[in-house]
């Protein structure tokens, strides 16, 4: 087996006591990992500290080969082979989208100034920003400011590309783009994207892991998250006695999940959100709390 | 989509659209590169021109004052940033017999009456009796509209010949185009 | 217009094999007819165009540095370092900062009686450098997080932003101190108190944003004059004694500095 481009081994953060993320030991090889999880499960958290952008309260990191924990050089060596989206982003108002790149892109390391200059308009192209390069951030929309805030993250060629909520914020044609974008990374590093929208998930992840309350409570393909949840969705004109979740769908009928199957009603095919909601009621694999 | 014309083009651009810009690149661009390329070998320094020319244009597009056409104005400013770049490479190659030609006058100027409202054939036929250095001469003053001085940078000779060349040509011209009319 | 550019015409101007008074009759043309024009231009090499295109986008969108960068990028200053420096404006606020304060010392100064003209100086001066450093960081403390994960060295950062404004606030400061007539003695004694407090608020940059760093610091400051003033030893400033006090309280920063950068803390963030 080739070494995975990031390690997390037995790292646990804390704030002030409280443990936001236990134990945790996980690989990340080549493709595009999901990370799904309510507000406050610990998602953000342990992108932070993949991106090194924050120590662990314990455990060791490795990216790349690289060992984070270790020391600054690694940390620093490490630094080269990964980008980083964080879940708010607050750009200078008064810079241009351009500059801002520019900015971000020498943080990044690219010394020669056209290389450089050439990279920061790819990707202001990649994110469809061609048309606001001399526009000051502040008079960009909430969109178009989260989508310069993306370009940065898709600089370069790195090993491991950490996007905490990337489609937030992005209308369906440019998360169809994104996606695009996200699988081409893929095929040369390990995207790790933490997201409330599980299409994104099923439409590009390769595998997702299910984080609450600082724990990882599912971890494995998405076909294998889904077959959770066979023979839990029913469709029929009542809805099912006990039943985690239930709508009135298009064609005026009733989807339930889980519970007992109402008279009349059929088998339906389940999808990820059907089984994302499972793993959070815990009540079919019984995990314990 | 919108199909503005060039003159709305420009005073988007002057608002800062960079939308208008590209707009007014990908109508524009392919040509004026053919042209530029008719006058000067050198692919870079036509490249750089014509980058020049389009961000002159992004910086100053509120200086078109919107009288005439805008493809004219265009070239105005590309053949004279290609023109600026020739002057900081003097030993680039100066312009041959095969970047000579004739046409219908671009420039209004009195002296240049004589080509007008002349068949191209026969302004074609008369040009080809000149000698190439002639021929270039009237090429980048009459149909680029240059000075003499920037028809010196383009053809790389001094601002004198330029003059005394254009003379001779003129005169030539004249005697073969209306034999009948005394100068 | 009678006629137009045929396929062959189109061809033979583009590969500039026509003869001279076609050539000049096509440009001709071309200036008046739109539909031509957009016909010869799909003859013309579309990876150039493509290529000048882009820079033509990065010619028209790259920032132009202020005139004091360009300079110093002429006495040698790499093109990266001041793309870091002009992110930060951390040249023209520390001048304007400086100057603000330089101004506020001579007319507050001049307009106060004798006696508190020394606490104004006091004040004032050994505090500028090091909120000028501050502010040098307030511009990027919305993109801490993500500047963290980048390679740059945060030290080389934090040792860019503070000889600038360094170089530009201490002769500001000296220059007004030495002009106006009520500094006199004092215009020398600010300088070790403002390295202190400099090296201070570097050091709390570790933990603390850029703004609250500067409120740290001058309310640090200002109770130390404070007390000094009520307790009747402002003069007490200039004597060797304090001088003393001042140089062992800006090693004391400098070492708690020191230890921050070994444990991967650095002004701005995590190193
Ligand atoms: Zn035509």
């Amino acid at each position: 087996m080739s070494p995975q481009i990031a390690v997390l081994d037995g790292v646990t953060k804390s704030y002030g006591g409280a443990e936001v993320l236990h134990r945790t030991d996980l690989g990340f090889d080549r493709g595009v990992i999901g990370l799904l999880g309510p507000n406050g499960a610990g998602k953000s958290t342990m992108l932070r500290l993949l991106a090194t952008a924050m120590p662990p309260t314990s455990g060791r990191i490795v990216v790349s080969d690289h060992v984070v924990t270790d020391g600054s050089p690694d940390r620093t060596a490490a630094r080269r082979r990964l980008s980083y989206l964080p879940q708010e982003v607050g750009i200078p108002r008064r810079m241009t989208s351009f500059a801002f790149l520019d900015y971000i892109a020498v943080l990044k390391e690219w010394k020669d100034t056209g290389a450089r200059h050439r990279e920061v308009n790819r990707v202001l192209g990649l994110v469809g920003l061609e048309d606001r390069r001399t526009k000051r951030v502040s008079a960009l929309s909430g969109g178009q400011r989260r989508r310069l805030a993306l370009a940065q993250a898709l600089m370069g060629d790195p090993d491991l590309v950490v996007l905490d909520e990337p489609t937030t914020g992005l209308d369906p044609e440019q998360r169809a783009s994104l996606r695009g974008i996200l699988s081409s990374y893929a095929d040369r590093g390990a995207v790790l994207l933490a997201t409330h929208q599980t299409e994104d998930v099923s439409a590009l992840c390769d595998r997702v892991i299910i984080l609450d309350d600082g724990r990882i409570r599912f971890d494995g393909s998405v076909a294998s998250l889904i077959g959770l949840a066979d023979g839990q969705v029913w469709i029929g004109s009542e809805v099912n006695a006990g039943a985690l979740s239930s709508w009135r769908t298009g064609t005026g009928e009733i989807r339930s999940l889980g519970g007992v199957p109402a008279a009349g009603s059929r088998p339906a095919e389940p999808a990820v959100e059907d089984a994302y909601l499972l793993v959070r009621s815990a009540n079919l694999i019984g995990q314990p709390r | 989509m919108s199909t503005l014309s060039d003159a709305e083009l420009l005073r988007n651009i002057a608002a800062g659209d960079e939308a208008a810009l590209r707009q007014l690149y990908e109508r524009h661009a392919g040509w004026l590169l053919l042209r530029l390329n008719r006058r000067c070998g050198s692919q870079d320094l036509v490249a750089g021109a014509l980058q020049d020319t389009f961000v002159a244009v992004w910086q100053s597009a509120g200086r078109f004052r919107g009288e005439g056409e805008v493809a004219a104005w265009l070239w105005g400013i590309s053949i004279r940033r290609l023109i600026s770049a020739l002057r900081g490479h003097p030993a680039a190659d100066p312009l041959g017999d095969d970047v000579v030609g004739a046409a219908v006058p671009v420039v209004n100027s009195a002296e240049d009456e004589l080509l007008r409202g002349v068949e191209y054939g026969d302004v074609g036929r008369a040009l080809r009796t000149l000698p190439p250095e002639l021929r270039a001469t009237l090429q980048a003053t009459v149909i680029d509209g240059l000075t003499t001085k920037e028809a010196a940078v383009l053809l790389g000779i001094p601002q004198g010949t330029v003059k005394s060349r254009l003379r001779v040509a003129k005169s030539r011209l004249r005697d073969q185009l209306m034999p009948g009319r005394t100068s | 217009m009678t006629w137009h550019l045929g396929p062959e015409l189109l061809d033979r101007y583009s590969d500039g094999d026509l003869d001279l008074a076609r050539q000049s009759a096509v440009e001709t043309h071309l200036l008046a007819c739109a539909d031509c024009r957009q016909l010869t231009s799909a003859k013309a090499p579309q990876d150039l165009l493509t290529d000048i295109w882009q820079g033509v986008q990065i010619a028209t969108a790259r920032p132009r540095m202020p005139w004091p960068l360009r300079l110093l990028r002429k006495l040698g200053l790499a093109e990266t370092d001041a793309v870091i420096l002009s992110a930060s404006s951390s040249l023209y606020r520390p001048w304007l900062l400086s100057l603000v304060g330089a101004f506020v010392i001579g007319v507050g100064g001049t307009m106060m009686p004798a006696t508190e003209q020394r606490s104004l100086y006091l004040l004032f001066a050994p505090l500028l450098p090091a909120i000028t450093v501050a502010a040098a960081y307030d511009a990027t403390d919305p993109i801490r997080e993500l500047a963290a994960a980048t390679p740059f060295s945060k030290l080389r950062i934090a040792l860019l932003r503070t000889a600038t404004v360094v170089a530009i606030a201490l002769p500001v400061v000296l220059l007004a101190g030495l002009a106006l007539p009520f500094v006199g003695a004092d215009a020398f004694a600010w300088l070790l108190p403002s390295l202190t407090l400099t090296l201070l608020a570097l050091t709390l940059l570790t933990w603390w944003t850029a703004s609250v760093t500067a409120w740290v610091v001058a309310v640090l400051w200002l109770t130390v004059v404070g007390i000094l003033r009520s307790a009747q030893q402002l003069s007490a400033v200039d004597t060797p004694f304090a001088q003393l006090a001042f140089a062992v309280a800006a090693l004391l920063a400098l070492a708690a500095l020191a230890i921050r950068l070994t444990t991967h803390h650095a002004p701005g963030g995590y190193a």
